[in-house]
């Protein structure tokens, strides 16, 4: 899987989460920091990486990755695909 | 002794002025810097002249939510948190139950405090804090007030509860920690909890107190919880459960991740034991406390010290512990004779005098004790267990109550909005999932007939209750199942959510 096929599927799995909170998928741009602005709070995020690890079967280190790796939908993206690569 | 909360910041602010009081994403303060921030904040109250108990605090993790708790303290009233990412609407009828003349908030926030005020019937005075860190004040005594806080819960009839916290009953509690915890200057402790949570009290009070330093993280900190104790140097630790439970999940909370800690403290939701040791594995130089105790009984009334090698706890949850030496807990059950498996009441300097302007549902759980009627208790709604050795564990609610994230929800508060607001003939919201003793979200099931306004009901809970009340899903029924009594089955709804889990099947999904 490419970054951009990663990409569409956890906007896929973020969608009920933005339904939920009332936010547009249009107003959450790929590179939108998630929780600066407000748009999920860490319990949140965390378990939508949670939910992405079980999806795609990689594992992200919080502990090593740089916030931008994570908390934007396009460094998540490059954070799976990478974590992916054979 | 102290009397005041302010009086615990004073000594520090006196005899350590450029001693780091608080860490915050804008920048660091010294107590010196804090304490003049409050006093310029007290002076602006005095010189507006606010009159009444309270004063509403509309601002978030900045200098002026803590600089401005202590001014509002110090000027003599207590504070009312009032988080400017909760619906306007909600905060409104806030306001109005507090019957508060004033809110302090921040220039950053002053926009949509303005607005809450215009929204507000009542003429409120809008003050937009100058928390000037600079200047020599002159260090006047406090205005004694006897109140510190006034929190609002969630409550069963759709209106928020709001409980009034005596300077008194904060007190009771720092003096019992302290004794626990044992905090000193050199401590650096966490601010976690938000401050619509009396569980903040503990991070903020006990930590100035002691003259220590509290570390706010940002919101981004908060994805990476080890990395922060690292970075930071905590010793102290507070938060809910689930914090952990997430840090587990995404595999943070590594054998030796948070040497620094010492004191590690959980509150407000069950403790699983699975968990707790590997907490301790992480923070291997630290003690484990569980704490439990609702915000009518002042932040935390009971402590359980977590060992590795004692017995196990009760399905795999750790224990309460014992209420503290001053307060006084008992088990009782439905005809209120002592029991060893009941509803826990709880006594002592630290139960609240009651709801705010509520005499009616104070009623309802502030009572006096059956075989004493000089005793009056809190009627926690908690059923709870105790053991052969004192040692109290939690079992469920006598009511609907739940807790997700260790918020306090009232399930009927939630099911008025929808059928009030959103018109839905009935509601029926439920706690799911639930792992080891935690709720992860809500499930509200509805009539078949509302199902193409799903968007609309939803909008209503996000217009009337806080980001956590609203319901991540809508499920729609013909009609609810009832029991032979007649009542609603809520067992017969979450077995319907446990067989979709199992099955992996979705198909009732909104």
């Amino acid at each position: 899987m490419n970054e951009n096929e990663v990409l569409l599927r956890l906007r896929t799995l973020l969608k009920p989460r933005l339904a939920q909170l009332g936010v547009a998928e249009k107003d959450v741009a790929d590179t939108l920091n998630l929780t600066r602005s407000g748009v999920l709070d860490s319990f949140a995020l965390m378990d939508l990486l949670a939910e992405a690890e079980t999806a795609f079967g990689a594992q992200l280190d919080l502990d090593v990755l740089a916030v931008e790796d994570f908390a934007t939908l396009r460094g998540m993206a490059r954070s799976f695909a990478k974590a992916l690569k054979p | 002794m102290a009397e005041h909360l302010w009086d615990l910041f004073l000594r520090p602010f006196t005899s350590t002025p450029d001693k780091e009081a608080l860490v915050l994403s804008e920048g660091n303060f010294t107590y010196g810097q804090l304490g003049q921030a409050a006093l310029s904040i007290s002076t602006q109250l005095k010189a507006v002249g606010v009159e009444g108990p309270f004063v509403g605090l509309y601002t978030h993790r900045d200098l002026t939510t803590y600089a401005g708790m202590l001014g509002i303290l110090h000027a003599g009233h207590g504070y009312m948190p009032l988080h400017p990412e909760l619906p306007q609407e909600r905060l409104a009828a806030i306001l109005e139950r507090s019957g508060t003349r004033a809110i302090l908030t921040s220039r950053e926030h002053a926009d949509g405090a303005i607005g809450l005020a215009e929204r507000s019937g009542s003429k409120l005075h809008v003050i937009i804090a100058n928390a000037e860190v600079k200047g020599e004040r002159s260090i006047e005594p406090c205005i004694q007030s006897p109140y510190a806080y006034l929190l609002f819960t969630s409550g069963s009839t759709g209106v928020p509860k709001g409980v009034p916290i005596r300077q008194s009953n904060v007190l009771a509690y720092l003096k019992e920690m302290e004794r626990i915890a044992a905090p000193t200057a050199t401590d650096r402790f966490t601010q976690l909890f938000e401050f619509t949570f009396d569980l903040s009290v503990h991070d903020i009070f006990l930590c100035w107190a002691a003259g220590g330093t509290l570390v706010v993280p940002s919101r981004e900190q908060l994805l990476a919880p080890a990395a922060f104790v690292r970075a930071n140097a905590i010793t102290c630790w507070f938060s809910v459960p689930s914090m952990a439970l997430l840090m587990d999940r995404m595999r943070t909370l590594k054998p030796g991740a948070m040497p620094t800690l010492r004191f590690s403290a959980f509150c407000g939701e069950p403790l699983p034991e699975d968990l707790v040791r590997k907490w301790s594995a992480a923070a291997p130089n630290s003690r484990v406390l569980n704490l439990y105790g609702p915000t009518e009984a002042t932040i935390a009334i009971t402590a359980h010290e977590w060992k590795s090698d004692q017995e196990r706890g009760h399905v795999g949850i750790v224990s309460i512990g014992k209420p503290f030496p001053s307060a006084q807990g008992v088990v009782l059950n439905e005809a209120g004779v002592g029991t060893e498996e009941g509803e826990l009441w709880l006594g002592g300097p630290q139960v609240a005098e009651g709801y705010w302007q509520a005499p009616e549902q104070t009623g309802q759980v502030f009572q006096f004790l059956p075989s004493d009627p000089s005793a009056r208790y809190y009627r926690t709604g908690d059923r709870v267990r105790k053991d052969e050795h004192g040692n109290l564990y939690f079992l469920s609610r006598t009511d609907q109550q739940v807790k997700v994230r260790g918020h306090r929800i009232e399930l009927e508060e939630i099911n008025h909005v929808l059928r009030e607001q959103g018109g839905a003939a009935f509601a029926q919201t439920v706690a799911f999932p639930i792992t080891d003793g935690i709720a992860l979200g809500l499930v509200a099931f509805l009539p078949l007939d509302v199902k193409d306004q799903a968007n609309d009901l939803l909008n209503a809970c996000r217009a009337h209750l806080p980001e956590h009340m609203v319901p991540a899903r809508l499920i729609f029924l013909p009609d609810l199942p009832t029991n032979s009594n007649g009542k609603v089955d809520r067992k017969a709804l979450l077995e319907l959510l446990n067989s979709e889990q199992r099955t992996g099947s979705n198909d009732s999904k909104s």
